[in-house]
C-alpha cells in the first residue's frame, strides 16, 4: 500500500466493499493515519448529509387512484391474449370466406364479364412485389452458398405459393401492427424502442 | 388484529383480491415517493411516477420473488422508472426555489436546529438535482436503497468498474456542489 489512502478505497472502505485483506489493511493503516482519518471523516460527514434529506410526505392514500386505474388497464397479458384469440378467430373466418364464398366468386365474375378482372390487377401487383423479393431471395442465396452457410440449400418459393404467403404476411403484420400498439399504450414508445421494459422486468 | 405480511398480502394480490394491493400501496407509499422525488426533482412529477410505479409493479407482481422482501423491489422498480424518464426526457430541469416542496413531518423541537437541518436538506436536495440522471440513480441506489456495489451493477446494467467510477464521480460532485455547506 502507498503512503496513503486513495479516496477510491476510502469509499469502497466505507461501503464495505472491499475484500477482507484489503478492508483490514485499510483498518491498521486508518489507525496510524491522521491525514487519511480526516478524509473518512469528510466524506462520512458527506453521506450524514445525504442521508439526512428530509422524506416528504403524502397527506391522503395513494391506493384509490392506483386501484382505479388498474381496473381501468387490465394486465397486458390478458389482453394480449384476447387480443390472440380475437386475430385468430378474425384470420380463420376471413382466410374460410375469401376460399368458400359463392359471392365472392360471382363478384369476380361480374367485373370480369364488365372487363375488369381485380384478381389479375392484385395478381400483377404481387407477382411483381413477389418477382422481387424472389430475385433478393436468390441474390442472398448465392451469397449464403458463397458463404457455406445452412440457409444455401432452401428452396426459393415459387409462385403457387403466393395467395398463402400473402395472406400469412397480412395476418402477420396485423398481429404485429395491434400489439405494438397495445404496447405503446402500456409503455410509450421510448421504452418500446429502447428494449428498457424488458431490463426492467429482468431487474424488478 | 396483527397486520397482514407483505408475502400474505402480495399472495392474495396475486390470487385477484385488489384490495390487498391496495393495502402494499399504503405501506410504501412514501418511500417510494422518496424514491421519485429525489430522482424527478419535482413533487407532482414524484406523485406521477410513484402511481406508475405502483401499477407496473401490479403487473408485474408474478416475476417478483415472494420470498424476497418487498419494498426494496418496489423501490427499485420505481428507481427504473425514474431513471427512464429522466432519460427519455433529456436535459434536467431545476425546480425555483419557491417551488421546492417543504419537508415531511420533522422530529426536532428546537427551532434553530429544525431550520438548519431543513437549509441542509435542501442544499443537499438541491445539489442532488444538479446531477446527471445516472449520478442521482447510482446516489440513490447507493445512499437510500443500500444497494451493494453488485446489485447497482445488475440495477443498471452496469460493471462493478462502472458502478466503482460512477459512484466515485457522484460523490466528487456533490461534495463540490456542498462545499462550505457544512454538509
Amino acid at each position: 500500500m502507498s503512503d496513503h489512502l486513495t479516496e477510491s478505497q476510502i469509499m469502497s472502505w466505507l461501503d464495505g466493499e472491499l475484500p477482507p485483506a484489503e478492508a483490514d489493511s485499510t483498518r491498521r493503516h486508518l489507525e496510524s493515519c491522521a491525514q487519511c482519518v480526516a478524509q473518512v471523516a469528510r466524506w462520512q460527514t458527506l453521506f450524514e448529509g445525504i442521508a439526512g434529506v428530509e422524506p416528504i410526505r403524502l397527506q391522503h392514500s395513494m391506493a384509490p387512484a392506483v386501484l382505479s386505474q388498474l381496473k381501468a388497464r387490465p394486465r397486458l397479458g390478458r389482453r394480449l391474449a384476447w387480443l390472440a384469440a380475437i386475430q385468430l378467430a378474425l384470420g380463420a373466418l376471413v382466410v374460410g370466406y375469401l376460399l368458400t364464398a359463392p359471392n365472392v366468386l360471382a363478384w369476380q365474375a361480374e367485373l370480369g364479364d364488365a372487363g375488369f378482372d381485380p384478381s389479375d390487377w392484385w395478381a400483377g401487383l404481387a407477382a411483381q412485389a413477389q418477382a422481387e423479393a424472389i430475385a433478393l431471395g436468390q441474390e442472398l442465396q448465392m451469397l449464403a452458398q458463397q458463404a457455406g452457410l445452412a440457409m444455401a440449400n432452401l428452396d426459393v418459393p415459387s409462385t403457387s405459393d403466393l395467395p398463402w404467403l400473402g395472406i400469412l404476411a397480412a395476418v402477420g403484420l396485423l398481429w404485429l401492427v395491434t400489439n405494438g400498439w397495445l404496447l405503446r399504450q402500456e409503455q410509450g414508445w421510448g421504452r418500446l424502442l429502447t428494449g428498457s421494459q424488458s431490463k426492467e422486468a429482468r431487474n424488478g | 388484529m396483527a397486520e397482514p405480511s407483505d408475502r400474505a398480502l402480495v399472495e392474495r394480490t396475486r390470487r385477484g383480491q385488489e384490495e390487498a394491493y391496495g393495502q402494499l400501496v399504503e405501506r410504501y407509499q412514501t418511500s417510494v415517493l422518496n424514491v421519485c422525488y429525489r430522482l424527478m426533482g419535482e413533487r407532482q412529477a414524484a406523485e406521477d411516477q410513484a402511481q406508475e410505479a405502483f401499477l407496473r409493479a401490479y403487473r408485474r407482481l408474478e416475476t417478483f420473488q415472494i420470498e424476497r422482501p418487498f419494498g426494496p423491489w418496489i423501490r427499485r422498480v420505481a428507481a427504473n422508472l425514474c431513471l427512464n424518464v429522466l432519460k427519455a426526457s433529456g436535459p434536467v430541469k431545476l425546480p425555483l426555489d419557491e417551488e421546492r416542496d417543504l419537508p415531511g413531518e420533522r422530529t426536532w423541537t428546537d427551532p434553530e436546529i429544525r431550520r438548519q437541518q431543513s437549509e441542509r436538506s435542501q442544499a443537499v436536495h438541491g445539489a442532488l438535482q444538479t446531477l446527471p440522471p445516472h449520478y442521482r440513480a447510482v446516489i440513490e441506489l447507493r445512499h437510500y436503497q443500500e444497494l451493494s456495489y453488485k446489485e447497482i451493477g445488475q440495477t443498471l446494467n452496469w460493471t462493478l468498474n462502472e458502478v466503482r467510477t460512477n459512484l466515485y464521480r457522484a460523490r466528487q460532485a456533490m461534495a463540490e456542489l456542498l462545499e462550505g455547506l457544512d454538509v
